[in-house]
Formats: structure tokens, sequence, C-alpha cells
């Protein structure tokens, strides 16, 4: 029973930024001792300057972010997989994810300036690339295994030509790993603010720099509603995910059996 | 030959970036190169070493990421053991465990200062059980110098997280089996989890944990929204240096941040090493 309780309350405190956030932008006064606000108001999302603008970038920075990450991590773990240092490169591979993205960008922002790159779409979707790319290639890593070298030596035997591999063998195999790394890297390019806001100056206003910027203007009610605007779409994307896991079978991939 | 071309390409987009930012930071550190450059000097580094800022920072960003590692790590190991019982076992896992996982640290930072500070939920929350009468008593958990508001907001996106791997090394591991198995030879319910569940599953996890420690103490929105002036954690203080009006102090931020880089690099090798190469095999 007291097992109940305590996970119950637990996934209260966990749903706690779903409910939250969206109820705070509808509060249009919120007194000290007061536990709810005493007066709401309809705020129109349209009130906040650029906001359609910024969603817009958001989406567009993070979709074509994760689309060339997860393709080219894809492309270079395959063959850095199966040659004889792939340890060491897997070392390698790590290293630009443990450094503190803010300061890599800060390291690096000088060159970004040289070629004109600061304050602009293209620096940002290349700065963030800095880590999205080694992140994809590690979570591509692990899918290289003995077995699935020993599958394309087989399709190369039975006279099988490049498109064919890859459609019949690559992408089936792949399909729920190149989900998934679309989804990550999307997911972490989506909540990026240390690269975009050094590399883009403030002046690219994304979703998390919107919300950085409202919370220093001290506008808590903007930012509650953009919050809700970032966190809303990867726990639907997440629901829907698991929707998917569950019911369509036809996502799953397995090699039919022989 | 194209695999060649592959690998140099993947050791460029990796490396490449890297080395050219180091480079360019330990340059402008010695000042060689910069606005104000009057040729190479040992000053600023001299001002990193004996200034007390750079131990105070980080002495207090290793105090942050192993208070919140450390506490997220017993947070999901009771977790995990209430998890692992039999009437939980048999329930699939709530979907609330994945929410926080969808929570982006600097919104993440906001939350808690809407929750914990001085006139926050838990403030008011306090006030309506009637504990304090006025809002100032109640001891403001954000901007604080010990870091407690920091550390609650790292625990609070990382605990579910920690959860989800320690319920993975269970099941991989066979835990259930394996404390049954001491069940069987006569161990009692605290020797089971202290002696067979404990150490599988800290050991398990020991590198996600050692890389998280790296990963706080080098974040850096948690922080600069809800930290304090002094102490400051190593990364907003870097870019407070690089960012001043002053430009005298952009190389000292630059040795700061080539300090930090290497810290973490020779942590990570010796680290990843062992890892990777028993990954290799």
């Amino acid at each position: 029973m007291g097992n109940k309780w305590f996970f119950n309350l637990l996934y209260f405190l966990f749903s706690l930024p779903l409910w939250m956030l969206p109820f705070f932008w509808m509060a249009a006064d919120w007194p000290f001792p007061n536990l709810f606000p005493t007066t709401y108001t309809v705020r129109s999302l349209a009130g906040i300057p650029g906001l359609g603008q910024s969603i817009g970038l958001s989406l567009a920075i993070s979709l074509s972010g994760a689309l060339i990450s997860t393709l080219t991590g894809f492309i270079l773990s395959k063959e850095v997989a199966y040659h004889r240092h792939h340890h060491h490169f897997l070392l390698i591979g790590y290293l630009p994810l443990l450094l503190s993205p803010v300061l890599y960008a800060m390291s690096l922002f000088y060159f970004f300036i040289m070629f004109g790159l600061d304050a602009t779409v293209v620096g940002i979707m290349l700065g963030q690339q800095l880590i999205l790319l080694p992140y994809a290639f590690i979570l591509c890593m692990g899918h290289w295994t003995d077995t699935f070298a020993n599958y394309l030596q087989l399709t190369e035997n039975y006279g099988a030509n490049r498109i064919q591999k890859v459609r019949y063998l690559l992408f089936p195999m792949s399909k729920k790993l190149l989900f998934l790394c679309l989804f990550q890297t999307f997911l972490i390019s989506w909540f990026d603010f240390a690269i975009t806001s050094y590399i883009g100056v403030g002046q690219v206003k994304t979703l998390t720099v919107l919300v950085y910027q409202y919370l220093l203007e001290a506008d808590y009610y903007f930012a509650a509603g953009i919050s809700a605007l970032i966190i809303y779409p990867p726990v639907l994307l997440l629901i829907f995910n698991r929707l998917l896991a569950k019911g369509l079978a036809f996502l799953r991939t397995e090699l039919p059996s022989t | 030959m194209k695999k060649r071309v592959l690998i140099a390409l993947f050791l460029i987009a990796c490396l490449g970036p890297l080395l050219t930012g180091l480079v360019y930071s330990v340059l402008y550190s010695l000042g060689a190169i910069g606005w104000l450059s009057q040729g190479i000097t040992l000053t600023h580094w001299q001002h990193v070493f004996t200034a007390p800022s750079t131990y105070v920072s980080f002495a207090f960003s290793l105090y942050v990421a192993l208070g919140s590692v450390t506490v997220s790590f017993i947070l999901s190991f009771g977790c995990v053991y209430l998890l692992s019982r039999p009437s939980q076992r048999a329930k699939p896992l709530a979907f609330a465990w994945f929410i926080p996982l969808g929570i982006p640290p600097i919104v993440a930072a906001f939350i808690s200062f809407l929750l914990l500070s001085g006139t926050g939920v838990l403030a008011r929350i306090v006030w309506q059980a009637g504990v304090i009468s006025e809002a100032h008593p109640f001891p403001s958990l954000v901007f604080d110098h010990l870091g407690i508001g920091i550390i609650i907001t790292h625990i609070m996106i990382s605990f579910p997280f920690f959860t989800l791997l320690q319920l993975q090394h269970y099941e991989k591991n066979q835990l259930a089996e394996l404390m049954g198995l001491a069940r069987h030879y006569g161990a009692n319910r605290r020797q089971q989890i202290r002696d067979v569940m404990l150490p599988v599953l800290f050991r398990r996890s020991f590198p996600v944990l050692l890389l998280s420690v790296i990963f706080v103490m080098g974040s850096y929105e948690i922080p600069l929204t809800i930290g304090s002036q002094y102490p400051q954690m190593i990364s907003p203080l870097i870019i407070d240096y690089v960012r001043r009006f002053d430009l005298q102090d952009k190389p000292i931020g630059y040795a700061l941040s080539v300090v930090y880089t290497l810290v973490v690099l020779v942590l990570a090798f010796f680290l990843l090493r062992k890892q990777t190469l028993r990954y290799g095999k």
C-alpha cells in the first residue's frame, strides 16, 4: 500500500511540468501566500513577438540537424566499426561529447566569425553538428556486429548489387536504429541552448533562447508558455513512439527465418 | 580507397574541431593572438593558478556533480528495489518515468525556480501548512551559495534515467534469479540487497555514473539560470571571463577552459579506454 502511494506521488512529481507550465501560462495574478493564482487570463500564443518564427527556426534546425547527423553517423560508423582499430576510433568519437558544449562553441567561435557564420542559422546548424555527429556515430556503432557483417557478405555472395543491399538488408535491419537515432539527435538539437545562444549571439531566437530571454526579463508567464511548447512535442513523440512500438508490428524488423 | 576517405572524414569531424579549438585557446591564453595581445606571456596562466576563484569553481563543480550523481544513484537504487518486488514486476513500467527525459536543462532550471524560490510553490505549501507566516523565513533554494537548487535540478533530470538504466541492468544480469539463489543459501533480505543487488548494479552503472559526473561538472544552462554569482560552476565562470567588458580578462577565460578541457580529456581517456577496449573485444 505504501509503495503504491510512493510511486503515485513520484509519478505526480514527474508529470508536474506537463500541467504546471500551461497552468502558469494562464495565470494573471499569483500573490505570495496563495497556492493557486487568484485570477486567470487567456493569453494568446500569438501575443509573443516572433514566436511563429522561433518555432519554425527550432524545427528547421532540429530536423535538418537530426537528418544530417543520423545519415552521416550511420555511414561513418559502418566503415569504422569493421576497421581493425575500431575501439580506438570509438574512444575518439566519445571525446567531443565529454566537453561542455558551450566551451566547445567558445573555443571555435573565432572561426565562425572568420567565415561569417556567427549569428546565422547555418552557423548554429554547423555548431550543433559538433555534438550531434559524434553522438549519432556512437549510437550506430553497436549496430555493426559480426553477424551483420556475415549477412552483408552473404548478400554479396548471392550477387546483390549496392542498391539491393541497401533496400533489402541495410534499411530493413537498421530501420529501428535509424528512427531512434533521428529521434534522439532531434531532441538534443531541440533542447540545445548553449551552442545556439553562443554561436547565434542571441540573434537567432530559437525556443530555448526565447525562454532564457523572457527569464532575464522576469516575464515568467511568457517563459512558461514557451517552455510548454518545448516540452510537449518530445513527450507526445514519446507517447506516439510507445504506441507505435506496442501496436504496429510491421515496424519490427526481424530477418525471415529460413 | 573509399574506406580510407570515410575514416579520414570521421577523424576530421571528431578530432579536427577539438584540436583546433584547443590550440586556439592555448594560443589566446598565452597572449600570442587576440585583440590586446602584446606577445607571448604566462601572466594569464599565473592568474589562473593563483586566483582562489579557480580552485573554488573546480571544487564547487565537483561537489555539485558528485552530490547530484550520488543522490540520484541512491534514489534510483531504492526505486529499482521497490519496482523489482514481485507485486510491481508484473506491471508494465509507468510512462511517467520517461517524462523527465523530455525536459531540457533550461526548462528544468525554470521549473526549479518556480518550485524552490523564496516565494515559489514549496514556500507557499509551507506557508499553507502554517510553518511560516511570512515569505522571508523560507530559505531560497535557488541562487544559493550551496548550490542546492542546481543539485536538485540535476537530480530531477538524471534520477529517472538512472532508474531506467538500473532496471535494464537488473533484467540483463538476472538479478531476481541471483537474489533467489542467495535466499536459497540462507541470505536474508538485507544481505541479498547488500551483497548481490548493490555490487552488481553499482559495477554495471559505474561508467555511466562517472560520465554523468563529467557532464554535470561542465553543465551550463542550470547554473546560469539558478546559480549564485559566487561560487560559480566552471562553465559559467569561463564564459563570464570571456564575455567581460574588460578584454584583458578574455585570455584568463581561455586559459581556464584549457585547464578544464585537459582535466576532462585525461579523466575520460582513462575511463573510456578501459571500457572501449572491453567493448572492442
